[in-house]
């Protein structure tokens, strides 16, 4: 037979060939690629519009003026800071009037249990649509603080004013009030020298700090981070900056200075300069 | 009509019509092959095209991944976002006791002695709050003793004050009679709460 009558059914057994091997197969290739893309083009825009908002929140921090930052960390520090805010309370107590008999500052046990139960992951994730973290998932520590002081009632009054409104933040738990009752004492003894009662006080109250957080992968966050959702759908939560404003309306305190150091004889009395 | 040989019984083959064929064979079998070899080109061409579109996004994508995680500045201001979520838990709980005393003196009657004021939560009536529903306000529980020269002005003390912001009225806990003969009076009631309990002791 001719050579060039065969060439039709071996084009046409070619082209089958063709077709049902390597064009379908590269055909398949291209429709899994084809929806890897889209799901890569969604993860990309995701993405992009969280570095936009992130930018955006960059940009709105940077543009708070230094002071405010200064406010919002003494109202929370990054460590436990014991020795500001007893140099604080100590300012507040020379400038009522009161007489500071005892502190007692103390991590809060209760506190810390709770955070390590495990709950904090668990709550956290639970409120997310209540977009209301937890202090544990937060990172933030309470310490317990009980001050005793005595003084007159308005003395007490004006203390009480300037811890509320103080640098470091503090919520108050309990305060006690009571005349003193010492029964060894007249009611002369009972009171100052220009005859105003004397009342004892108990304060009681949490201060808080934040613990030290390592570095977060903000890529992989960003599905499940509670609190980088809050950043990237609503931006920098600066109402808080109002609120703290409004409460904190002390001058802003003057982080305790080292003077001089070093002693010999450790026991021994050194006289105060007049 | 066709030539047959009688001897042979052979068909005059016609090489006109043989040519013709196989020509005709070749044109559709070419064009069987290039249409076939364009379509896989077609699908080459667009296999390779979404590959390159898929390496640039992964490029972009781990690029940007980079930058996420390794710029200081992002770090920073997550940092303060978690600090602002933290104060923003603490305000909103927060009691300003100031406030509590200036509205209990405000409401205090110019005779009535004050010995003793507490401040401070009462857990079993919160839990009485959350069960309700109104969890979200803050509660300070106000207990004060105080000293009165006759009953008739501790009734006044009282309805003096319900008159604080309070949505559940003031009530007396305890009573009696102090080594002066004055009336000792303990009386208690919620900022935005309430408090029950029992009635006069003379």
């Amino acid at each position: 037979m001719n050579a060039k009558l065969l060439f039709l059914p071996f084009s046409i057994i070619l082209a089958l060939w063709l077709v049902i091997s390597p064009v379908k197969n590269m055909w398949t290739q291209y429709k899994s690629t084809k929806n890897e893309v889209i799901d890569l083009q969604k993860t990309k825009d995701k993405l992009d519009r969280g570095m936009r908002s992130i930018r955006k929140a960059v940009g709105e921090f940077q543009g708070l003026d230094k002071l405010t930052v200064d406010y919002l960390n003494n109202a929370m520090p990054q460590l436990k800071d014991d020795d500001n805010f007893v140099a604080e309370i100590n300012k507040n107590a020379k400038q009522s009037g009161v007489l500071v008999t005892k502190i007692d500052i103390s991590e809060n046990s209760q506190g810390a249990m709770m955070c390590s139960k495990g709950d904090n992951v668990g709550i956290a994730v639970q409120n997310i649509s209540n977009n209301n973290l937890n202090n544990c998932s937060l990172g933030v520590k309470q310490m317990e603080v009980v001050v005793d002081l005595s003084g007159t009632y308005l003395a007490v009054k004006d203390f009480i004013a300037k811890m509320d409104s103080q640098n470091r933040l503090v919520e108050p738990v309990q305060l006690l009030m009571s005349e003193e009752k010492n029964s060894g004492e007249s009611d002369e003894e009972k009171t100052n020298n220009q005859g105003e009662k004397i009342i004892n006080a108990k304060l009681q109250m949490n201060i808080f700090y934040r613990d030290k957080s390592g570095k977060v992968n903000l890529s992989e966050a960003m599905d499940r981070d509670p609190i980088l959702k809050s950043l990237l759908n609503k931006g920098l939560k600066k109402d808080v900056i109002d609120k703290v404003r409004q409460v904190i309306t002390s001058d802003i305190f003057i982080p305790v200075k080292v003077g001089a150091i070093g002693k010999e004889n450790l026991f021994a009395e050194t006289q105060n300069a007049e | 009509m066709r030539k047959i040989n009688l001897k042979s019984r052979d068909l005059a083959s016609s090489s006109a019509y043989k040519q013709s064929s196989g020509l005709w064979s070749v044109i559709v079998g070419s064009i069987i092959l290039l249409i076939t070899v364009s379509l896989y080109g077609v699908v080459f061409y667009l296999s390779k095209k979404e590959t390159t579109t898929k390496e640039v996004l992964i490029d972009h994508i781990d690029k940007t991944k980079r930058e996420l995680n390794k710029n200081k500045d992002f770090q920073e201001v997550y940092d303060f976002q978690k600090r602002l979520l933290g104060l923003n838990n603490i305000l909103e709980k927060k009691i300003i006791q100031i406030n509590i005393l200036n509205a209990i003196s405000e409401n205090t009657l110019p005779d009535a002695v004050l010995t003793d004021i507490k401040i401070g939560e009462n857990s079993k009536l919160l839990r009485v709050m959350h069960s309700t529903g109104e969890n979200d306000k803050k509660i300070a529980n106000v207990s004060i003793e105080a000293k009165f020269v006759d009953l008739a002005k501790v009734a006044e003390q009282l309805d003096a004050y319900n008159d604080i912001d309070i949505n559940r009225e003031a009530s007396l806990s305890q009573g009696g009679i102090d080594e002066d003969g004055k009336i000792k009076a303990d009386m208690e009631f919620l900022i935005n709460g309430t408090s029950k309990s029992s009635g006069i002791k003379e």
